[in-house]
């Protein structure tokens, strides 16, 4: 009790000391109560009145999870092989063994995986299109069994495939669901309950009420529109038990701004407490529709629309199986880091046709990466007064096996979706095409590890997206920083007390003191016998309004440029660090200019998962004649043999004074 | 050499008688063996393959009908409905013989016998009694409340790692300082690195110490350290760690309103495995024999 006190008179002092750049709206920014995070035996948590778990700090703390998951719900899964029911997939996360696709005659996996660490949430978000078409397909009798399209699903899975999604390819406003469905959606509209119902059970079954805490579930799903078959995909994440009736899906709803509408009515304004926001993703499959610009498409956007934007969402995820979504490499000076895990087409369909070999797809445009949008809405925000894309960030995994967190490059099968099959039998070499990666996690700094504490830090935006390694990461802007903050044992208490975390907002002072920022990472501790990659450099990459140009730049602030990796062995030199930490001016700050910046931390070089599975069959491309089939993509030049793991912060606002 | 239009028929002809010996042989001598003849071992995907034909399941099936019918029409069997080919194709056999007919018997099968076993909703004095039977599964672990110092590997900004030898030196004057002095535990990480982002007191279980700090300290700290005494340096890939441990919560058996939806689908999710189990022995004791699930 005397230390929380005193913690909480140090911290009031300390908050006095702040003065020129004032921390503001950010939702709720506000330093917590106090620092002592260890006593337990206290009230209900103060900010979401929710029971006190065991472990609760005040000054919060990183929780690991998956908010992207496919299972056999989803139409596209299931037509994969994937037959893990979102309560395996939810076992799995809790660190269970499953087995998965294919199978043998008898049904019985022929492939086990398990997480080595436990995830702390998940939800699955099963595609809210086609819910009820897998139960009408497979229960005889049904409406709709004898469909054309229920036979084609059972006995041509791969025509199916194609087909069906192609579906989710209508234009916006023509959308219509599968005719198996009826003309008004009257065969599948009770499975499609009845299917969202035993989401929202495997759900509830997962959460761990108990003082513990051990383990968050949130019930939601995926909106899969992808008008041209570019890709407008958005998760939907409920905060707690109540939810709508039922999912809104493209069919219902074939615009974001129709699908938000949906949410307001059937949640935010059901009077039944629910709560609710959507992030989008795959913005790089997109080619130009995910964030429209101020004079392109936005320029028609009403100013309803675009508060409504960001209003209902506060994340976007920044990297997963299909891709990084940071940013398009040659766009900003000097950083060559952008050149990170590129999905090299622009749709799902050009992807498909490149996997083919027939011809290269559609490349990527600058506006379809996060840090792009959120440039452009500094300038939404100039011209219109909204900023749409104040977006915090995220990452995850969207695996189609039912597999959260599955993330270790070592071990990776192929997550299915857009991803090569393994319906039948594990396609011969490589488990899935060279383009696709093992996708990463999204982390929250939260109080506990309970649904109201997770939830209030997405939509506060505390949250940082990593590409599969559990790197911790903060990062603070504020004032009356010292330099010696890195050795302070109170970082952290300091950090919310004169500034605000990730996803925080300033407004910068004309004649104050400009803000200063902390960016801290400690490396992912590993496992026994497999402690995590060391970490090479911190960087914070700013991004402004000079005028009405957006202008973006990337400073190293922590680190070096050291470490490498022995491509023969897959065995990194040793060199890089346990933590990285660092407290950096601007020094081109200007306070009259909106800008925002976001901490980036590297992992020293790393093999990448296709090398360590080329390495492992023998694969050498100086003699083809180990380079059996499916092992091509081991030598395909496109794709590099290393990686650079790394984790993302949520940006900090900075606001003209 | 291409073969002629006459040698094309030739060998198409023998493909097809070739194959209508083998079926008949195949039919004839699956007939010889019923599925569960005594003595003869029989598989539970043969035992639910017959399950699921006794429960008109394949009938049910247009696949399946369809299916089966084609068989025979290739076969050379052309006149009936395909419901009449059907069941002359069941009689036969075939539908332990065609791979996919096979799949989707037992796969309904299956999903009957778990349907039945999922159908009746567990009580409370079941959902009790399964809870007290396996506490380990809703178990709230113990957690400490634990105030940590740390000799770093690798000290922030430090171009090279400290050896084990250094690591070890200075953990054990560390140690020795703080047995001798007043310094309070929770103030006590000031004397060693910095701990970057981990807190220097907090209230953790095992599973989110091995989280914070690798594999093999968690267990260590909550369940073997000393309370109110520092306990000698243990190690991890960050370094040495000198841990105080002011209080355990011991763990316990949560009551069931806390952990009742976990505790439902854990029992259902038995059920229905052991009611597949008494289902199969049913099955292997004969026709006639109640399949149904446990009570």
């Amino acid at each position: 009790m005397t230390r929380a006190l005193v913690l909480v008179v140090a911290l009031a002092l300390s908050g006095a000391a702040a003065c020129s750049s004032v921390p503001s709206a950010g939702p709720d920014a506000a330093v917590p109560p106090d620092g002592g995070g260890a006593d337990a035996d206290a009230g209900p948590d103060a900010g979401t009145g929710e029971p006190r778990c065991l472990a609760h700090d005040p000054l919060r703390r990183a929780y690991f999870g998956d908010t992207h998951i496919h299972t056999a719900l989803s139409l596209d899964a299931n037509l994969q092989g994937t037959r893990l029911t979102p309560t395996d997939a939810y076992r799995f996360a809790r660190g269970e063994a499953v087995g998965i696709q294919p199978h043998d005659a008898a049904g019985n996996p022929l492939r086990t995986v398990q997480l080595a660490r436990p995830l702390d949430f998940a939800m699955v978000s099963d595609h809210a299109e086609f819910l009820g078409t897998v139960r009408v397909c497979q229960t005889p009798g049904a409406p709709g069994y004898d469909d054309p399209q229920c036979r084609r699903y059972r006995n041509q899975p791969d025509q199916a495939f194609m087909i069906l999604n192609a579906l989710l390819g209508q234009a916006q406003g023509t959308a219509r669901p599968p005719s198996l469905c009826g003309a008004t959606d009257q065969n599948c509209e009770g499975p499609a309950r009845s299917v969202w119902q035993e989401v929202q059970d495997a759900a509830a079954a997962a959460l761990d009420a108990t003082p513990a805490c051990s383990f968050t579930s949130f019930v939601g799903y995926e909106w899969s529109g992808s008008p041209g078959l570019y890709n407008l995909h958005r998760n939907v994440v409920f905060a707690g038990a109540a939810v709508p009736e039922r999912p809104t899906s493209y069919f219902e709803s074939s615009t974001p701004d129709g699908l938000w509408a949906a949410l307001r009515s059937g949640c935010l304004e059901a009077g039944t407490g629910c709560d609710v926001l959507t992030i989008p993703h795959n913005s790089n499959l997109s080619n130009g529709l995910m964030f429209e610009t101020p004079d392109g498409a936005g320029a028609a956007r009403d100013a309803a629309y675009l508060a409504e934007r960001a209003a209902m969402e506060p994340l976007v995820e920044i990297f997963q199986h299909k891709g990084d979504s940071e940013c398009q490499p040659g766009t900003t000076a000097g950083d060559e880091l952008c050149d990170f895990e590129k999905f090299p087409f622009n749709s799902l369909s050009s992807a498909a046709v490149g996997a083919a070999g027939t011809a290269d797809g559609g490349l990527p445009q600058p506006t379809d990466f996060v840090r792009q949008a959120l440039g452009l809405g500094l300038q939404f925000e100039k011209s219109r007064g909204v900023n749409p894309y104040r977006y915090g960030i995220i990452a995850s995994t969207d695996t189609h096996l039912g597999t959260p967190g599955l993330v270790d490059e070592s071990n990776y099968p192929g997550h299915g979706g857009a991803g090569a099959a393994s319906r039948s039998a594990v396609p011969p070499g490589l488990p899935d095409h060279v383009w696709f990666n093992p996708g990463g996690l999204a982390v929250l700094w939260a109080e506990q590890n309970s649904r109201g504490a997770l939830f209030a830090a997405m939509r506060r935006r505390e949250a940082y997206g990593t590409s599969g390694p559990r790197i911790l990461l903060r990062f603070f802007a504020g004032t009356g920083y010292p330099d010696g903050l890195c050795s302070a044992s109170d970082l952290v208490a300091k950090g919310y007390a004169s500034g605000v975390p990730m996803g925080g907002e300033l407004t910068a002072s004309i004649d104050g003191e400009p803000p200063r920022f902390v960016v801290s990472a400690v490396r992912d501790a590993g496992v026994a016998g497999q402690p995590g990659g060391l970490l090479q450099r911190a960087q914070i990459v700013k991004g402004w309004l000079d005028g009405d140009t957006v202008r973006f730049a990337v400073h190293d602030v922590a680190g070096g440029t050291g470490g490498s990796v022995d491509l023969g062995t897959c065995q990194p030199d040793g060199v890089g660090q346990d933590t990285l930490c660092s407290v950096w001016s601007d020094p081109a700050f200007d306070p009259r200019q909106p800008a925002f910046y976001y901490a980036r931390v590297l992992e020293a070089p790393s093999c990448r998962w296709t090398s360590r599975q080329c390495l492992a069959a023998g694969v050498n491309c100086q003699d083809p004649a180990t380079v059996t089939s499916g092992f091509e993509g081991c030598c395909d030049t496109r794709f590099p043999r290393t990686v650079q793991e790394r984790a993302w912060s949520s940006p900090i606002f900075v606001h003209p004074g | 050499m291409t073969p002629g239009r006459a040698g094309r028929a030739r060998a198409l002809l023998h493909f097809v008688i070739a194959g209508a010996l083998l079926f008949a042989a195949r039919t004839w001598w699956v007939r010889l063996i019923p599925p569960a003849a005594a003595g003869v071992a029989v598989s539970d995907d043969d035992l639910l393959l017959e399950e699921g034909l006794r429960l008109g399941l394949a009938a049910a099936d247009p696949v399946i009908v369809h299916r089966l019918a084609e068989n025979l029409r290739f076969a050379g069997e052309a006149s009936g409905s395909d419901a009449a080919l059907a069941a002359r194709a069941v009689r036969l056999g075939m539908h332990r013989i065609d791979a996919l007919v096979r799949r989707r018997l037992i796969q309904h099968a299956e999903r009957a016998l778990e349907r039945r076993s999922r159908a009746r909703e567990p009580g409370p004095g079941e959902l009790a009694e399964h809870l007290a039977r396996h506490p380990g599964r809703f178990a709230v672990p113990g957690h400490v409340q634990v105030s940590q110092v740390l000799v770093a590997r690798r000290p922030q900004g430090a171009a090279v790692a400290r050896s084990d030898a250094e690591l070890e030196a200075r953990a054990t004057a560390l140690a020795a300082r703080l047995h001798d002095s007043n310094v309070p535990p929770g103030e006590a990480h000031r004397l060693g690195d910095p701990l970057g982002l981990w807190p220097a007191t907090q209230v953790a279980s095992a599973a989110q110490l091995d989280a914070q700090l690798g594999s093999g300290l968690g267990a260590a700290i909550a369940e073997r350290a000393p309370v109110g005494r520092w306990h000698e340096p243990l190690s991890s890939s960050f370094g040495l760690h000198l841990v105080f441990v002011h209080r355990r919560i011991p763990g316990r058996t949560p009551a069931l309103a806390e952990v009742r939806g976990r505790v439902r689908e854990s029992l259902l999710h038995d059920r229905a495995r052991r009611d597949r189990r008494a289902a199969l022995a049913a099955l292997r004791l004969g026709p006639g024999v109640d399949a149904g699930g446990t009570r």
